[in-house]
């Protein structure tokens, strides 16, 4: 499948960042109503994702009219997806944040301080889940790597995901039924296991064949 | 709906038979097609439906084209599930259906 060829075309293919980037959008708005003191800090966040999406689009479409980002289908498809699962993992933790900071403005401080705890370590989750259920799905282009090394980057990627995916859910559990102190123990643990993976799997692959042998 | 697209793609044990082998490693369309009692149109119109789903990608690498597993942490334990509790569609021998011949017919014409 080609990068998307226009706005509208990100619109309909691209709706879980595009409706990630509204969510964002929306509470920045609402942050921005209720503390104008930090207009600017809201404007930024909430043109952060939209700019994202509109400058990938843009650059797709300066692409084709100029030829000049390259005419590989693949490895622009490559960029995309990547480009997609950041602003999903980047838009999550926004929602998470501003959703906080509204929450707060309501709230009882001292009795939301162990909720609002944990609605951030269930942020966490939700990134590792996000990330990791879709890091399997970018495949690297042949034109980047010859066959072989591709597949073991590919394999490698599919390991990692399973690893984020089953740390975030541990999370999930963790921040929903444990303890406080023992959830942060396990978000602490889940972060040092999804940046060990992440180690383990670039070992992984640099131990593999060489492009040549390939 | 993507979704009904990847339940459709597993719900048919060929196509399962073709991620299970893709997920050893990327495979030409004859190799794959080699090891089905099916004729090539058939395949063909497995290999549409698993795309259309999202859930296999093809790409030329020199002048032969690969098919390439594609599927997220949840669809691979969808297909886990799948092959565990046999969620098969209802057996069909043969030709492929009208719909997917029309997809076979579209991308050969494109």
């Amino acid at each position: 499948m080609a990068v998307p060829r226009s706005i509208a075309d990100i619109l309909r293919r691209e709706r879980a960042a595009v409706a990630t980037a509204l969510v964002v959008v929306l509470l920045g708005s609402v942050n921005w109503a209720q503390d104008p003191g930090r207009a600017d800090r809201w404007l930024r966040a909430m043109l952060l994702l939209p700019g994202i999406i509109l400058a990938a689009a843009l650059w797709y479409a300066w692409g084709r009219r100029t030829g000049r980002t390259g005419d590989d289908p693949a490895r622009q498809r490559y960029v995309h997806d990547a480009l997609m699962l950041g602003v999903l993992a980047i838009g999550i933790r926004m929602i998470t944040l501003f959703s906080l900071e509204i929450w707060v403005r309501y709230g009882d401080h001292a009795a939301d301080l162990e909720a609002e705890r944990r609605l951030l370590g269930l942020s966490t989750a939700a990134v590792f889940l996000v990330l990791g259920n879709a890091v399997p799905k970018i495949l690297t282009p042949l034109s980047m790597l010859p066959l072989q090394l591709a597949e073991r980057v590919t394999r490698a990627r599919r390991v990692l995901g399973t690893t984020w995916v089953l740390l975030g859910l541990t999370l999930v559990v963790a921040y929903l039924a444990a303890p406080l102190a023992l959830a942060q123990a396990a978000g602490r643990v889940a972060a040092g296991g999804g940046a060990l993976s992440v180690v383990a799997a670039i070992v992984w692959m640099n131990a593999g064949p060489s492009g040549s042998d390939a | 709906m993507t979704n009904n697209k990847v339940f459709k793609a597993l719900a048919d044990p060929t196509r399962r038979r073709v991620l299970e082998l893709l997920r050893e490693g990327a495979r030409t369309a004859g190799d794959l097609a080699g090891r089905f009692p099916v004729s090539k149109p058939t395949m063909s119109a497995h290999f549409a439906v698993l795309q259309e789903a999202g859930l296999i990608e093809a790409e030329k690498d020199g002048r032969t084209i690969y098919y390439r597993l594609k599927m997220s942490v949840l669809e691979g334990a969808l297909l886990g599930f799948a092959q565990r509790f046999g969620l098969d569609a209802p057996a069909r021998v043969g030709t492929p259906k009208k719909k997917e011949r029309l997809v076979l017919r579209r991308r050969e014409a494109s």
